[in-house]
This record gives structure tokens, C-alpha cells and sequence, in this order.
């Protein structure tokens, strides 16, 4: 069905934007050129994005190895379904942030804005370039690149607080990198073949060791999506600019742990094996764990950027979850859930910087009343909520209704138990917040800034947009995801 | 026989020479000496791409001194890896002697200067003669000259600490090198020869290797000390880190990776059988552990160039460790990374030397934010950096990558460990500096300046190798590949 | 039987003794003189060893006279030669370096 096709699309994709970020570090302070680049940057990979859906929709799958180790280690960028839908995530979200970012930044940090953007722009260009990888080496590559060059990004404000912070993530990932390497070197070394198959590569392996690879992968990219025990470090990294947590942090990184866990259930170990084996069910504990736990934190939390990223924690295993059911039904709503968050999360962020630029606080008990004076971001914030929680017309309902499906066919009960908690809770963090800036008497001594510039209130506008439009229309979604259900799952 | 037949006797000859003749014209006139030994280097450095050309072409060759053939005479052996690790000494060596020019200037005495440039010429000099020689006492020779002359760098500056460092080294450089004339003793008193590959074949045909044993240990053991490796680590953090930038820069990033090509040569070369006796495992075991002791000693250090001193006894760890896993790609990975700590350490002490220059600064808190006081030389300080810490897309990357499945193709779990955890570690240490460097707000608002171009050019030179290598390992395999086949096929 | 052995072995065994004398010196002993005295033993007692190894029973001196068939090897003994300069080299330096010490010492004293 698909043919392959040579061709330097992919590695266009991923490093001319890399190329332009690089520039961008050594274009100092003229800033400009600084914004031009950046744009440049986003609208460029957004592009070769777009026109690598056309080619693949014809039925052609892009590859095109660039680097040969030597000894059957090779790079190779592959663009395939489940790769594309990340890498177009990803590419449309970095499109949409990068205006806010730019006025952002403007108004709150006055230090090291070649910095700041170079390193923005490289880190979203590697984070397309792990969706686009082809093989477990070009991922890790990739995604250890994407952990570095986003750390300039969360140390920026040099406070001692970001040095803390930033120094906790590097250790966190970088150990789970370490895992990580480990077992891609294993499979390399175990594995029959490199490259992505819908079958697997690891034939013949002894069930123990495959059970020891498959937690080392699941330890290795639990870390980046913040699963359970791991996830500490995300809250830790609110403290970076609004626009790094809220693309970065809050879509790109996650869910590029996210993705390599998908890589690893569909195409290293395969769905049969994985099956065989009754090994989602460890991954089935581990996000049901995340999810609740991640509603609990995020309950706690005062300061309004944590509550956001401890429900990041929860909301990000829901396709953790879908994927480990390893029903095409789950799948479906894990993805579903995946975008709705990937839009909707961001436009929420945003709406937390937007507020911050607007009164400079970031408690959210000291946020009494603001919506009735910021009465866009608040009614933005407030259908992004109800969006999050899965009200009815939004995606995150389409992606739910997908997603208890699967355990009601299987009978799973405790599964529904935990996504019913999870959206109770989901409902109980976001509205209170939505109840404080709505219904809260307003503190007559916050001083307000300017009117909220467009670049600032377009891009959640944007985002929040972006995620209605799949919960009125989800065909739009499914004609993406399914090529997808139709290759692994088989129809 | 072309030219390129003598070539290697003269990339050997030709810096000693130069030393003993300038060491005479020094009390004519002062300022022959430095454009002098730059030139050797450069000729020695062109001579070293010939040789390697050569090699690639006609395969490896053994040279008789004046005809003489072994026993009597003396062999030079030459082969894919001599001529790697000749290119690598002398394309260092080259940019050691640039960047020393305005570092000797500022931190030496004038009348020092000379002095410093003859025994740097002698050290790097003896560092050939040692990788090309084909028989073990010319390596016991050329061993000392290295040993003499870097005791002498080491203690050039005359402080007190430089001085003591200085005599700590030799002590452990005596006993290093009267195990190699105790190991060459019994290793001759069986065999009857001194010659490599006579020793080779004596051996392949023995069934009685006691002696020998003894012998590979007692010449393995001198050289894990000249390699610095664990527990014979306990010189190296002092005598690289009080030596003047350079002379660090050569001592670090090629005397220890020299030090490694001698546990090489007594393993493949002449004794290509001890790979077979149990003592090898405890090596194995021992370089393992220094991986991670060097890192943790690294990660609580505050005076920068005796952090990436102690770094080294991490990174030569992960040499070392290839060398005794006895396949492909363990030496593939070794030699790599002996190319890498060789390109990318230098590099950061001349980081630390353009410092020192402008700032006068040594340690890590004084260091404060001067990453953007001078942003361009910091730069290419921090590719390096990412180099050592093995980040992916440079070369220290590839070297670790390909030492962690080697270890995992032969099932050893325990090192993939230690591998995995030594990398770790490597990097909290280079983050900590970067932290320190970049991200951290200087305490004076004194402006400083970029380092000099002499001094800018052969770090950025080194650093951007560095990369390239990372990008392009291939590259690095025109030389390694054949070389490693070469030195798999002398244990069969 | 082991004083035999022991016997027929003095050389190897004095040197290995006067190996230790050395290094108990240079590895325990602070003072840098007797560390330097330590590595003069130590070379010495590899000397030894080597012109042991060299030594044939009633061997005459590697020179060629007539009438005389039996040399010791003069191939360690050559090898002596070159190390024993060698040495005088690294003695120099230790003691130069011990005497700045010693110099540098005494200047912070003052």
C-alpha cells in the first residue's frame, strides 16, 4: 500500500529551522531581525510540514538516512502517520506561540533575547525532528537535543529560583536519558532491524529481557512525560517564561515522551508482543496513578502556573492510558485527548502569562475578580476549561466518549473509576479558578497595564479556537488518526 | 621506497633535533627559538597527514633504522592506528605551540620562554617516537624523554605548588617507567629479543608464559600510570591542573591518551596473548570504577582546570575501557575517544588558559558570568564542554555511544552501567560549569576582553573538530576502521 | 630445598629486596631527599636484575678475544647503560626540583 520515497523534505523540515535558530543566537540584540527569524522559523517548518501531509496522503512514506555510523548504526528521518500528526502538532502550536512569545518576552524580560529565541526556535525544531525520526538512535538523538536546548530556555531569568529549577530537570532527564540510551542500545543490540515496522523489531528475545527493555523504555520516556514517580520536575519548570511552559513544557516535551512510548508499544516491541506479553497493564497503573495524583497536586496548588502543570501531569497520561488499553478505540481518544490538550493547555498558559503581564501577580488567590476587567482572557480561559473538562461540542468530549469505551467493551470497571475521578477533578481545579476571576470581588488596589496587545490575545484566541474546531467537526482529527488505527490495529 | 618510507623517523627526529640545536642557539639569540619549534611542528603536522595518506594507500610499514634489520637494528612500526594517533599529536601539538605565544609571554618569566618551548618540542617530539617505535626499549626510551620533559613542564612556573605537583608526577613517573625496564627485563630474559613482533610470534609459539605474564603486568601497570587511570589516578589532578594552560593542554589530551596507546601496544602488539589471562578482567573492573570516581571527583571540584583534570581521569576511563573489551567496536569507541578527549579537552584548557590570560582567574566562583563578557571564546569553551559531557551530534557522543554497545553486545551489564552513570555524571559536572559561566551574574562589572586571536583560533579550531567528528564519525573512520581490524586480526 | 633455590637466585633475590628498600623509601617517607635516595635504590635494584638476567655462569665480558667462547649478553647490559643515564637525568631533576621547593619554603618562612 505504502511506497516509499526518497526525499530531503524531513531533514529540510527539521534543520532549516535549526539552521535559522542558530542564526538567531548570532544576530545579538538586533531585534528585528531577531522577530523576523523567528517567525521565519515557525512559518518554515509549518510549511514543510503541511506539504509533507499532501505527499503522505497520496500513500508515500518519506525517508531518507543521512548519517551512517558505520556497524548498521545509521540516522534516518521517516515521516509515517503517527510521526506526521506529532510533527504537525507541534509545527501549528509553535506557529501559534511564537507571536505571544514575542510580545511576551518584550514585556516581562529585558536580558538576552538572541538567547532566549535561538534556543526557542532550536528546541522546537528538534522537538519536529524527533516526531520525523525514523529510527530509535535518530529519536534519541533528537530528544536529548530537544532536553538541552530547552534548558537556556528555563534558566533564562537567571533568578536563583531558575537556577534551581533548571538544574533539577537537567538531572531528571538527563537520567532518564541515561535509561533511555540504555534501552535503545539494547534494542539495537537485541532487535533484528532498525527501522520503525509495524511488527516490531524485537524477534526472538528472551521474555525476561524484553520485560527489563520494555520498563527501561517506560522509565526512560515516563520521564518526560511526567508520569508518576518522575514527575516532579514539571511543576519545578513553571518558573521558566510563560511561552517555554506553555509550548514547550506544556505540549512539546511531554508530549514527545508521550510519542516515544507510542514508537515503542506500535513499532519496536509491536501490539501483538505487547499483547502477548500483558504489559500495558503495568503502564495502565502507572497513568491511572499520574492522573489522579496529578488532579490531587494541581487541587493543592495556589500559584497559577503550577496548578496548570500539575494538571499537565494528569491530562498528559490520558494517551498514556489510551495507548496502553492497545484498543483502536482508546488510541482514538487518547489522541483526541492529546490535541485538546495540546491547544487548549497552551491557550490556558497563555492566559496565566497574559494576566501576569497585565497585573504582575501569579497567586491565584490574589486573582479575585480579575476576569471582570480582563473580560477576553477570561471568557478565553473559560471555554478552554470547559473544553479541558470535556463538556459536550468541545474535543475533550469526543476524546473522553472514545476513551470510556474501550474499558466498557472490555469491562474494566476501575478504569472508569479513574476517569471519572480524573474528570471530576480536572472540573473541581479549573472552575475554581474560573469562579475566583468571574465571581470573587475584585481588589480595588491591583493596578492594571495597558489594553492587551493583539499578538498576545490572538494566539490564545488561537488556541482555544483551534481546540473547538476539533470538537465540532472531529472528522477533521480522524481522517488523520485513521491511517493510523487502520495500519497497527489492522481496521 | 617514497619519500613517505622516512617520513615518520623524521616527525620524530626532527623535534628532538630542532630542541638539542636550539637549546645550543639559545645563547646567540632568543628570538630564533619560538618561530623555530612552530615550524618543526607545522612539518612535523604536514609530515603526519603524508604518513597517513601513505598508509591509507600502501597498507602499514615497518621501517629499519639505517638498514638494519631487528634484532640488531631498530624497527619503527607503522600502521593505521600509529599514523591516527601521529596526526593527532602533531595537529594538537601545532596548536599548542600557537596558542602558547601570548600565554608564556604573560604568565612566564622571560628568560623561562625559551626553556618552555624546547621541552614542549621534546615532549611532543618523544610522544612520536614512543607510538611509532617498533621495539620495547626505544618505547622504555622515548618514555623517559616524555616523562623528563613534562616533569619539567609541570614545574615551569617555579611556585610552590607547580613545584610540588612537579615532584609528586616524577615520583610516579620513576615508578611508571622502572616497571617498564622491569617488565622489558623479564620479557627479554625468556624470549631473547626486545624486538615487537619477534616478541609476537616468540609468544604465539610458547606454551610457558609465566614470565611473560609477569612481565605484561608489571609493563601494563607503567602504563595505566602514565594513563592516569584508576587508582594510579592520585598525580593527575595536581600536576594537569598547576601546569601552564598548554602544557595542560597537551599533558590531558594527549600524554595519557599516549599512556592508553601503550597499554595498546603491550596488549596487541607485543604480548598478543595476554588478552586471554585473567589479570585483564581486573583492569577492565578498574577502569569501570574510574569512569565514575573521576566524574564524582570532577563534580565537587572549585578550581577549573583541576576540575577538567580530574575530569580526565573520567574521560581516559572511558579510553581504556574499549581497549580491554578486545572487540570492534570497543576499540572503534576507544579510539574514538581517546580523538575526542584528545580535540575537545585541549581545547578547554586553552578555554581556561584564555582565562587565566585575561582575567587571571582560576577558580569556578570568581568565574562568575564571564560567558557574557566574552561570548565568542566562552562559545566555542561550551562545545567542547558539550563534547566531553557527550551530547548528541559531537564526538564524545559517538565514543560513548559505541563503548555502551559494545559493552552490551558482550553482555556486560555492570559497565553499560557505569557507562551510562559516567556520562551522567560527566554532564552534571560540565553543566555546573556552564551554569557558572553563562548563567550566573558577575560580580564585578569590569569589562573584559576576548582572548587574543592566537589564542581564539586554535581553541575554535579544536572545538569545531570536535563537532565535526560528532556530525561525521565517518570521517574519523577513514583511519580508525582499518586500524582496528589491523589490531584485531594481531590476536588471532 | 627453598634455601637452595633461594641461593641459586641471590641476584633476583637481593634486587627484589633492595626494590622494596626503595619503595618503602619513596612511598612512606616524607623527606624528599630520602624519596630521591628511594628511586636511586629502586633503579639500582632494576639494574641488578637486568645484568642477573644477562649473566652467564663463567661468562667473560662481551669483548671479542681470542680463545674466549663464553660472553655474558651484552644486550642488558647495553640496556643498563642507556638507564642508568637516564637516571642521572631524573635524579638531577628531583633534586632540582626539591632543592626550589626547599627554597620556596624557606622564602615563606621569612
Amino acid at each position: 500500500m505504502n511506497q516509499n520515497m526518497v526525499s530531503v523534505l524531513p531533514i529540510v523540515a527539521v534543520f532549516l529551522p535549526g539552521a535559522i535558530g542558530v542564526a538567531i543566537l548570532f544576530a545579538g540584540e538586533n531585534k528585528k531581525l531577531r522577530e523576523f527569524l523567528s517567525i521565519l522559523a515557525s512559518v518554515c517548518s509549518f510549511l514543510m510540514v503541511l506539504a509533507m501531509y499532501f505527499i503522505l496522503s497520496k500513500g508515500e512514506v518519506i525517508e531518507c538516512n543521512f548519517a551512517d555510523f558505520g556497524f548498521n548504526l545509521f540516522l534516518c528521518l521517516r515521516t509515517d502517520w503517527l510521526g506526521l500528526f506529532f510533527a504537525m502538532l507541534t509545527a501549528c502550536l509553535w506557529l501559534v506561540s511564537i507571536p505571544y512569545a514575542l510580545k511576551y518576552m518584550e514585556k516581562k524580560f529585558f536580558n538576552s533575547g538572541a538567547r532566549f529565541f535561538g534556543f526557542f526556535t532550536l528546541s522546537a525544531s528538534f522537538a519536529v525532528g524527533v516526531t520525523l525520526a525514523g529510527n530509535m538512535l535518530t529519536l534519541f538523538i533528537f530528544y536529548g537535543l530537544l532536553t538541552f536546548s530547552t534548558y537556556p530556555l528555563v534558566i533564562h531569568s537567571e533568578t536563583s529560583t531558575a537556577i534551581r529549577a533548571a538544574k533539577n530537570y537537567l538531572i531528571y532527564l538527563m537520567a532518564g536519558e541515561s535509561v533511555l540510551l540504555f534501552a535503545v542500545l539494547a534494542t539495537i543490540g537485541f532487535g533484528s532491524s532498525q527501522s520503525f515496522a509495524r511488527v516490531g523489531v524485537m524477534f526472538g528475545v528472551e521474555p525476561r529481557i524484553l520485560l527489563f527493555v520494555f520498563m527501561m523504555y517506560v522509565v526512560g520516556f515516563g520521564v518526560k512525560a511526567a508520569v508518576f514517580p518522575f514527575s516532579n520536575w514539571l511543576p519545578m519548570v513553571s518558573v521558566a517564561p510563560t511561552p517555554v511552559t506553555g509550548l514547550l513544557h506544556a505540549v512539546a516535551v511531554v508530549n514527545m515522551g508521550v510519542y516515544g512510548i507510542m514508537r515503542v508499544i506500535l513499532n519496536v516491541f509491536s501490539l501483538k508482543l505487547v499483547q502477548s506479553m500483558g504489559i500495558g497493564f503495568l503502564l495502565i497503573i502507572i497513568s491511572s496513578i499520574t492522573i489522579i495524583y496529578g488532579s490531587l497536586m494541581a487541587l493543592r496548588q495556589d500559584d497559577f502556573k503550577r496548578r496548570l502543570a500539575f494538571s499537565t501531569v494528569a491530562y498528559v497520561s490520558y494517551p498514556i492510558l489510551g495507548m496502553a488499553l492497545l484498543n483502536p478505540s482508546a488510541f482514538i481518544g487518547g489522541l483526541f485527548l492529546l490535541v485538546t490538550h495540546a491547544f487548549l493547555k497552551l491557550a490556558l498558559f497563555f492566559c496565566a502569562g497574559a494576566i501576569d503581564v497585565q497585573t504582575g501577580k501569579n497567586k491565584i488567590s490574589e486573582l479575585s475578580g480579575v476576569g471582570q476587567k480582563l473580560q477576553v482572557v477570561g471568557t478565553l480561559f473559560t471555554i478552554g476549561s470547559l473544553g479541558l473538562i470535556g463538556t459536550p461540542l468541545t474535543p475533550g468530549f469526543v476524546g473522553k466518549w472514545y476513551l470510556w469505551r474501550a474499558p466498557l467493551e472490555t469491562n474494566q470497571p476501575g478504569i472508569i473509576g479513574v476517569l471519572i475521578i480524573g474528570s471530576v477533578l480536572c472540573a473541581l481545579y479549573l472552575l475554581y479558578v474560573v469562579y475566583t476571576l468571574f465571581f470573587k470581588r475584585l481588589d480595588d488596589n491591583l493596578v492594571f497595564g495597558d489594553k492587551l496587545s493583539y499578538w498576545i490575545s490572538f494566539p490564545i484566541g488561537a488556541g482555544v479556537f483551534g481546540g473547538l474546531v476539533f470538537g465540532i467537526f472531529p472528522k477533521i482529527l480522524l481522517s488523520i488518526i485513521n491511517p493510523m488505527v487502520i495500519y497497527y490495529f489492522g481496521g | 621506497m617514497s619519500i613517505v618510507y622516512h617520513l615518520p623517523i623524521l616527525i620524530t627526529v626532527a623535534p628532538l633535533a630542532v630542541a638539542v640545536l636550539l637549546s645550543i642557539l639559545l645563547n646567540l639569540n632568543r628570538r630564533v627559538v619560538y618561530p623555530l619549534s612552530l615550524l618543526t611542528m607545522f612539518f612535523c603536522f604536514v609530515s603526519a597527514i603524508f604518513v597517513a595518506l601513505g598508509v591509507l594507500k600502501g597498507g602499514a610499514f615497518v621501517y629499519y633504522m639505517s638498514n638494519w634489520p631487528p634484532p640488531w637494528g631498530i624497527e619503527l612500526l607503522i600502521d593505521n592506528i600509529t599514523a591516527f594517533i601521529l596526526l593527532l599529536i602533531t595537529f594538537v601539538g601545532f596548536f599548542v605551540f600557537i596558542f602558547s605565544k601570548p600565554y608564556v609571554k604573560k604568565e612566564l618569566e622571560k628568560e623561562k620562554a625559551p626553556f618552555y618551548y624546547i621541552l614542549t618540542l621534546l615532549l611532543l617530539g618523544s610522544m612520536t617516537g614512543f607510538v611509532i617505535s617498533g621495539d620495547i626499549f626505544n618505547m622504555f626510551i622515548f618514555f623517559e624523554i616524555l616523562s623528563l620533559s613534562s616533569y619539567s613542564l609541570v614545574a615551569i612556573a617555579g611556585d610552590k605548588e607547580a613545584l610540588r605537583a612537579g615532584f609528586k608526577y616524577l615520583v610516579m613517573g620513576v615508578i611508571s617507567s622502572l616497571f617498564v625496564l622491569l617488565g622489558l627485563g623479564f620479557i627479554y630474559s625468556v624470549t631473547g629479543t626486545l624486538n615487537v613482533s619477534q616478541i609476537a610470534s616468540w609468544v604465539r609459539s610458547s606454551s610457558d608464559l609465566t614470565v611473560v605474564y609477569t612481565g605484561a603486568l608489571f609493563l601494563i601497570v607503567a602504563f595505566v600510570i602514565e594513563a592516569a587511570l584508576f587508582p594510579m589516578h592520585i598525580w593527575l589532578p595536581q600536576a594537569h591542573g598547576k601546569a601552564p594552560a598548554p602544557v595542560s593542554a597537551v599533558l590531558s589530551g594527549l600524554v595519557i591518551g599516549v599512556g592508553v596507546v601503550g597499554i595498546i601496544k603491550v596488549i596487541y602488539y607485543i604480548l598478543p596473548i595476554v588478552y586471554s589471562a585473567e589479570f585483564i578482567i581486573l583492569f577492565r573492573v578498574l577502569a569501570t570504577i574510574g569512569i565514575v570516581f573521576g566524574a564524582i571527583f570532577a563534580l565537587f571540584e572549585s578550581d577549573l582546570k583541576v576540575l577538567l583534570a580530574q575530569s580526565s581521569i573520567s574521560q581516559i576511563g572511558f579510553a581504556a575501557i574499549g581497549v580491554f573489551l578486545f572487540s570492534y567496536l570497543g576499540l572503534a569507541g576507544s579510539m574514538l575517544q581517546i580523538l575526542n578527549h584528545a580535540l575537545a579537552k585541549s581545547a578547554l584548557f586553552f578555554g581556561a588558559g584564555a582565562i587565566i590570560y585575561r582575567t587571571g582567574f582560576r577558580k569556578l566562583d570568581e568565574m562568575r558570568g564571564i560567558g557574557k563578557k566574552m561570548p565568542i571564546t566562552m562559545g566555542f569553551f561550551a562545545i567542547s564542554l558539550a563534547s566531553i559531557a557527550g551530547i548528541p551530534m559531537t564526538c564524545g557522543f559517538a565514543s560513548k555511544y559505541y563503548l555502551c554497545f559494545a559493552a552490551i553486545r558482550q553482555g556486560l551489564w555492570g559497565m553499560v552501567g557505569a557507562i551510562l552513570l559516567g556520562s551522567f555524571l560527566s554532564i552534571l559536572y560540565c553543566i555546573r560549569i556552564i551554569n557558572c559561566i553563562f548563567f550566573e551574574e558577575p560580580e564585578s562589572e569590569a569589562e573584559v576582553l576576548e582572548a587574543p586571536l592566537e589564542m581564539l583560533i586554535p581553541l575554535g579550531v579544536l572545538s569545531l573538530f570536535s563537532l565535526l567528528f560528532g556530525l561525521f564519525p565517518k570521517m574519523a573512520f577513514v583511519l580508525i576502521e582499518p586500524g582496528v581490524k589491523e589490531l584485531l586480526v594481531l590476536l588471532r | 630445598m627453598m634455601i637452595t633455590r633461594v641461593f641459586s637466585n641471590l641476584i633476583y633475590v637481593a634486587s627484589m629486596i633492595l626494590f622494596l628498600i626503595g619503595f618503602y623509601a619513596v612511598a612512606l617517607r616524607p623527606n624528599l631527599i630520602k624519596k630521591i635516595i628511594g628511586i636511586n635504590i629502586m633503579e639500582t635494584s632494576i639494574f641488578l636484575f637486568l645484568i642477573g638476567i644477562g649473566n652467564r655462569k663463567g661468562g667473560a665480558a662481551p669483548l671479542i678475544v681470542d680463545g674466549v667462547k663464553n660472553y655474558v649478553n651484552p644486550l642488558p647490559q647495553a640496556v643498563v647503560l642507556m638507564a642508568l643515564v637516564v637516571g642521572v637525568g631524573t635524579t638531577a631533576l628531583a633534586l632540582i626540583l626539591a632543592v626550589k621547593l626547599f627554597e620556596r619554603e624557606e622564602e615563606e618562612q621569612l
